[in-house]
């Protein structure tokens, strides 16, 4: 069943971060702000429909490689080289925590849904979870099952997905005490629920895109044409479920219908190589992608249609 | 007047004496030396004490006032900072010191500057060297301070000039006149022999001038400074010159010394010079009493003649050749006056006898041995050294090795040691909670025993660790000792938990990186290292092996089948996860192990393949009777259980067995399953899961779908329990609900059956848990121990009458069967959102039939190949009759069209499908086919069950492969004892089961 909901295809805005390549760009949780990790070592929270740069989050002591809004958008959470997690407040721009543990660089982030726990996965094949509410500065617990560097993680609220390079994505379910380990076969850059939370959308080393069913494993479908061999480059569904988008190595945004698994549409990014980070807005139909140095925020609605809106 | 004349006339010297006055007596006598008192200005007495020699200070011999002395305070603010006072010699001193007389007379006196005395002038400069030049200045050399003496002074005051002779003034002739004598003249007789010479030549030089010129009068020329030759600064006689060391270079040469003496002293060249013996004055001998007597015309023995003979070279010469017997020389020759100087040589050194001609490197401090390079030294030990410092029986390895090869440990002797040292220790408390927490029996977080010096202190760390592990580490103080202060017992603790994290098992942060080889994961218990329940493993080694190879292709299969893109059931595995409970709170999800404080991923072995492993290995020696493989599971209360089981399953055997060889000639098809081309069996098996089955759980994670299989049993057994033997081998739990089943209905009232019976309920309890909520009401209707079956199967649609045979047919068979929809009770997720009406399968049917030709041939004739395939379906067929070959019949009869990857026929068939269900007639069900199955739309009853044959296909794709191997391994190792036990064992299970067994398929038929 298609639906009639357009994926994002023009081009809105071409944000200049400044701040090195940008590792990773993130949709705050109601899609009005965004944050830009940086290589160098700083986070910046943008207004993206603006194209405003808000505050500037020094304080890493690497590279940052993902980051977080909370959902109540009063703390950031970012991660990276420095193997470290740290906890911002917005408004002052402090930063508030600092968690250490990692043995090696952090990957990537997630948030719980009332923010009172920070999943982060790093290179030591570990996913730690540490909690906000109380001073603990030691992991509620470590999800060490991965056996090599873990790149993705995502709440769903009674699951933990991760994926990792050891060609598995895994589900903690929390309330049946399983873990369920799905193999795939190549490392796995990018694993990501589908809104209604019954598929996972897996990006392979081996330029390849599969959706499988959360349950089973099974593979539903898979999507090809892009290029994805050597960067972590993260894929997403569409806000509507409607589409599926990865990055590419090839300066595209792929798009494919989910169900027919064809290309729907390429976002063209001129001038730039790989895109590797991809965050959809979380109700609009907007997207936003990272690119060597800038940010891309595309809409499904040509801009003549947000100026007239 | 002449009175004033006179007094004017003379001169007065000194100072008048006073005049005295008349009324005072002069005393007669002068005072005695003793009354003569030294007195100060005040008229005290200045000297007194010790001899007087002693002489008062301050007031009253105190210091400085009346009120004695203050001494000064150190005051020092912002504003007036202290100086550092430099305290002169004189703020001590009284006044009378200052005085003439005192101490420090204050009397005026030639600075420093004008001091003639030079040295410390210079000292100073030496003393402070910060001009730019070192040294001395050069202008202080020739800038001197006047120095003039008193005479001098007199002199220039009558008029002298430097450089002016003394006398009266002369006349210049006069002057010219004692030049010349001065020339002629020699010495001090210059004045008068000048006077002289004036008178003589004044008449020559001068005569014109001399009327102008002789009113002029000139100065005397000075008088030459005698030369006198040196001071006298000694006491020694005029003339005397004593005796003078000095080294030889200090030695200057002058005529009025003559040679000195010199003779070596202490190595040293020293010449002595100067008279050593004056001339006694009573000496008549003296014939030259004015001839000096040097040191140097003395004899002083060797060193003497040895001097004169350099002095005297001839001589020496001389000598020296009448020493070397050379007297003459040849003719034109002369003798040489030299030595002849020849090589000196010298003698080897001898060794020393304790010499060891081997260089042994120093040894640096830091440098550690090597078998200090170790660590603690608890790794140098080997096991039985470190279990007797333990006192206590080498457990480890051999409980590892026992848990291998299969005989059993008699006691856990972690329990035995335990139980000796509470009779030893009588904290009866401490013994009470341990007792209390032993029970738990879990795996202490590792074996090593950090406070084994202190059996009690290690006691209660052990203690610690399971508290730990119940995560009732609150409660740890009542196990101290009283004798503890609190304070004690604090730091007790974190000296535990330090020693808790410190030695976790290697296990938990290494162990999940590697496989390990020897030791196979598969024995559940073996993974922290305190091994403490072995489980009774009646396994030979080859089968153990088998696991362990199987263990570790786990991940290498599923990558496998990755690569095949066979996701789903052969990627997947399931396994027990324990959260942290704070995690749980956060995500606001109950604790799903309440009870539990484990927290993570328990590591069993890898269960899929294990199974496998096991069943492969069975088959051939005890030809279906197959010897369960239990603790699949992970639940704790299975665990606790773990003996009980094992005695129920080994006595009863695996009913799923075998049978059909048994019964009669194998068919066909089994060999055919056995020894067919695994690729073909495989790639359909696969296809067909792929294709078919989109809601498989891991065949042996049960935690979801456990409780499903007895209803599905218990509608087999309704009907055709008899039948179930003839199924292939079967997990465990499924025969175990099996047998159970059985003896709910009474057939078989052993008491080994109820003791299953209520250790499934317990299970039961525990599955359910794990179970969706949504299940929960077909959970109770099917629970195994319902007195009557009716109404699981009442529960169903009237219109599924037909869905249970199909059913019982499907239960025995390995067969395929698809997945009926219409069984649907309650769907714990449905799916929902988009992919609600999607036909997912379809699409990857499609997408694999583009993928690989091969795959798609298969997967279209999918039903095709799959029903001549297994025999034993087949000849089951035949048996069951023609209901259930009406199923196989309809299921083959799936159109292919229905495959087809448009999208917009499958939502019709679904459409066709929901509207139909209710009401489908079996003709319909199955021609929509199992193509047509969504996720969605599956019970976990009809998944269940296709799960059940799902793993009877399995096993016969694995089941050739195993086979070969364990023949192999048969004919290598000939440890006939043991299988031949195992053997004896399963017959005689095989037996005790074969009531049951043998029964039902005459029943069935």
């Amino acid at each position: 069943m298609v639906s009639s909901e357009k994926p994002p295809s023009y081009l809105v805005r071409v944000m200049e971060c400044k701040q090195g390549a940008v590792r990773a760009v993130r949709f705050n949780v109601d899609g009005e702000y965004c944050l830009t990790c940086g290589s160098d070592k700083s986070v910046k929270l943008w207004n993206p429909h603006k194209g405003t740069l808000l505050h500037v989050y020094a304080g890493h002591g690497y590279e940052v490689l993902d980051a977080r809004g909370s959902c109540d958008n009063s703390l950031i959470c970012s991660c990276g080289m420095d193997k470290s997690v740290m906890i911002w407040n917005v408004s002052t721009g402090e930063s508030m925590r600092k968690f250490r543990g990692h043995a090696a660089r952090v990957n990537c982030l997630a948030f719980n849904e009332e923010s009172t726990v920070i999943l982060s996965g790093s290179m030591d094949g570990t996913v730690r979870v540490w909690d906000l509410r109380s001073r603990r500065y030691d992991p509620i617990q470590i999800l060490d099952e991965a056996k090599d560097s873990v790149m993705t993680v995502q709440v769903s609220t009674p699951l933990i997905l991760t994926a990792s390079l050891d060609s598995y994505t895994r589900i903690y379910d929390l309330r049946n005490g399983q873990l369920i380990s799905n193999c795939i076969g190549e490392g796995v850059t990018c694993a990501s629920f589908s809104g209604d939370g019954q598929c996972v959308l897996t990006s392979t080393m081996n330029s390849s895109l599969k959706l499988m069913d959360k349950d089973t494993g099974e593979l539903l479908s898979q999507y090809s044409g892009h290029i994805s061999k050597d960067y972590k480059v993260e894929s997403c569904f569409t806000q509507s479920d409607t589409h599926v988008l990865s990055g590419s190595e090839d300066g595209n945004v792929y798009c494919w219908d989910l169900v027919q698994s064809t290309l729907a549409s390429r976002l063209q990014h001129k001038g730039s190589s790989v895109v590797h980070s991809l965050s959809p807005h979380p109700s609009q139909p907007f997207l936003l992608t990272a690119s060597l140095g800038q940010v891309w925020l595309w809409s499904s609605h040509s801009t003549e249609d947000d100026e007239c809106s | 007047m002449s009175d004033s004349d006179d007094d004017e006339d003379f001169a007065y010297y000194g100072t008048p004496v006073e005049q005295l006055d008349e009324d005072e007596s002069i005393p007669r006598k002068a005072p005695r030396l003793e009354d003569q008192i030294a007195k100060d200005k005040q008229g005290r007495r200045r000297f007194h004490g010790a001899f007087t020699g002693g002489f008062s200070a301050g007031y009253f011999n105190s210091v400085g006032t009346k009120e004695g002395w203050t001494p000064s305070t150190f005051v020092s603010s912002k504003g007036q900072r202290a100086e550092t006072k430099r305290v002169k010699p004189q703020d001590f001193m009284d006044d009378e010191d200052l005085g003439v007389f005192g101490i420090s007379p204050q009397v005026i006196q030639a600075t420093s500057n004008f001091d003639s005395n030079r040295d410390q002038v210079q000292r100073k400069r030496v003393l402070d060297p910060s001009g730019p030049i070192p040294g001395i200045p050069v202008l202080e050399e020739i800038l001197r301070p006047a120095s003039e003496t008193v005479g001098v002074k007199l002199l220039r005051r009558l008029g002298w000039r430097p450089g002016q002779g003394v006398g009266p003034r002369v006349s210049r002739q006069q002057k010219r006149l004692s030049k010349k004598e001065k020339k002629r003249m020699y010495g001090c007789q210059g004045p008068q022999g000048g006077d002289v010479g004036n008178n003589s030549s004044d008449g020559d030089s001068c005569d014109s001038d001399n009327n102008t010129e002789s009113k002029i009068t000139f100065a005397p020329d000075d008088v030459d400074t005698l030369l006198l030759p040196q001071a006298k600064h000694n006491t020694f006689g005029m003339g005397y010159i004593p005796l003078d060391r000095t080294p030889v270079l200090g030695v200057a040469a002058s005529l009025l010394n003559p040679t000195p003496l010199s003779f070596t002293e202490k190595k040293k060249k020293v010449l002595i010079r100067g008279q050593a013996f004056g001339v006694g004055a009573f000496e008549d001998v003296d014939d030259d009493i004015y001839a000096t007597e040097d040191m140097s015309i003395y004899d002083f023995g060797e060193d003497k003649k040895q001097n004169s003979e350099k002095r005297d070279k001839n001589a020496y010469s001389q000598q020296d050749k009448a020493m070397f017997g050379l007297t003459e020389a040849l003719k034109g020759f002369k003798l040489s006056s030299k030595p002849h100087n020849c090589i000196k040589s010298y003698p080897w050194p001898t060794l020393p006898s304790d010499f060891i001609p081997l260089h042994k490197p120093r040894r640096r401090r830091f440098e550690r041995k090597e078998n200090e390079l170790q660590g603690l030294g608890r790794h140098d030990m080997t096991v039985k050294q470190r279990a007797r410092s333990i006192e206590e029986q080498p457990k480890a390895v051999v409980e590892i090795r026992s848990g291998v090869k299969g005989y059993t440990p008699k006691v856990p002797p972690q329990n035995v040691m335990q139980k000796k040292s509470e009779k030893t220790l009588d904290t009866s408390e401490v013994d009470q909670l341990y007792e209390e927490f032993k029970s738990s029996e879990k795996k202490l977080g590792s074996d090593f025993k950090p406070f084994s010096k202190d059996p009690e202190k290690q006691k209660r760390y052990e203690l610690y660790l399971r508290m730990k592990e119940k995560g009732q580490k609150g409660q740890f103080y009542l196990a101290q000792p009283r004798g503890m202060t609190e304070w004690e017992k604090e730091r007790e603790v974190r000296e535990f938990a330090r020693a808790a994290q410190l030695f976790q098992p290697l296990t938990t942060t290494m162990a999940t990186r590697f496989v390990t080889a020897s030791v196979s994961d598969a024995l559940p218990q073996l993974k922290d290292g305190l091994n403490v329940n072995v489980p009774k493993v009646d396994k030979t080694n080859a089968g153990s092996e088998e696991i362990a190879l199987l263990a570790r292709d786990t991940d290498d299969d599923q990558m496998k089948a990755a690569r095949m893109k066979m996701y789903g059931q052969m990627t997947q595995t399931t396994q027990d996860w324990y959260p942290d409970r704070l995690l749980c709170r956060r995500f606001n999800v109950p604790n799903p192990f309440p009870e539990s404080s484990f927290v993570g991923l328990r590591k069993t072995k890898k269960e899929k393949f294990s199974l496998f492993g096991m069943m492969n290995a069975e088959i051939e020696d005890t030809a279906g009777l197959q010897k369960p493989r239990h603790k699949s599971e992970q639940k704790i209360d299975v665990e606790e259980a773990t003996h009980q089981e094992d005695g129920i399953l080994e006595d009863h055997p695996e009913t799923y067995g075998l049978k059909v060889p048994v019964d009669g000639p194998p068919t066909m098809d089994l060999f055919k399953a056995i020894f067919q081309d695994s690729d073909s069996d495989t790639d359909d098996d696969d296809k067909k899961t792929d294709d078919t089955k989109p809601t498989h759980k891991n065949v042996e994670a049960y935690h979801g779908t456990a409780n499903l299989l007895p209803q599905k049993l218990t509608v087999l057994d309704e009907n055709e329990e008899n039948k179930s033997p003839v199924t292939e081998i079967q997990e465990d739990p499924v025969s175990r609900f099996l047998s159970s089943i059985r003896s709910d209905q009474g057939k078989q009232n052993n008491a080994d059956n109820v003791t299953e019976k209520r250790k499934i309920d317990g299970r039961r309890k525990r599955v359910s848990r794990f179970e969706p909520q949504a299940e929960d009401g077909v959970h109770n209707i099917q629970y195994p121990n319902c007195p009557s079956l009716e109404p699981s199967i009442s529960i169903q649609d009237s219109s599924q009458s037909t869905e249970q045979s199909n059913f019982r047919a499907d239960l025995p068979k390995p067969v395929f069967v698809p997945k009926k929809k219409e069984s649907v009770a309650t769907k714990p997720t449905p799916s929902k959102g988009i992919f609600a009406n999607v036909d997912f399968s379809a699409l990857n049917s499609l997408w694999n039939s583009e993928a690989s030709s091969s795959q798609e041939t298969s997967t279209l004739n999918n039903i095709d190949q799959i029903q001549p395939k297994p025999g034993v379906e087949n000849s089951l067929a035949e048996v069951k009759g023609a209901a259930h070959r009406e199923v196989d019949s309809d299921s083959s009869t799936d159109p292919e069209s229905e495959y087809g990857p448009a999208v917009p026929s499958h939502l019709r068939h679904q459409a066709q499908m929901v509207r139909s269900v209710p009401t489908t007639s079996v003709d319909l069900v199955q021609k929509l086919g199992e193509k047509h199955r969504e996720k969605l739309n599956y019970s976990g009853w009809v998944e269940k069950n296709e799960g059940k044959e799902k793993k009877a296909s399995k096993k016969h794709k694995h089941r050739d492969k195993h086979k070969h191997k364990k023949e192999k391994r048969k004919k290598e190792k000939k440890s006939k004892s043991h299988k031949e036990k195992k053997k004896k064992k399963k017959k005689q299970k095989h037996i005790s089961s074969s009531s049951s067994s043998d029964s039902s398929p005459q029943s069935s038929e």
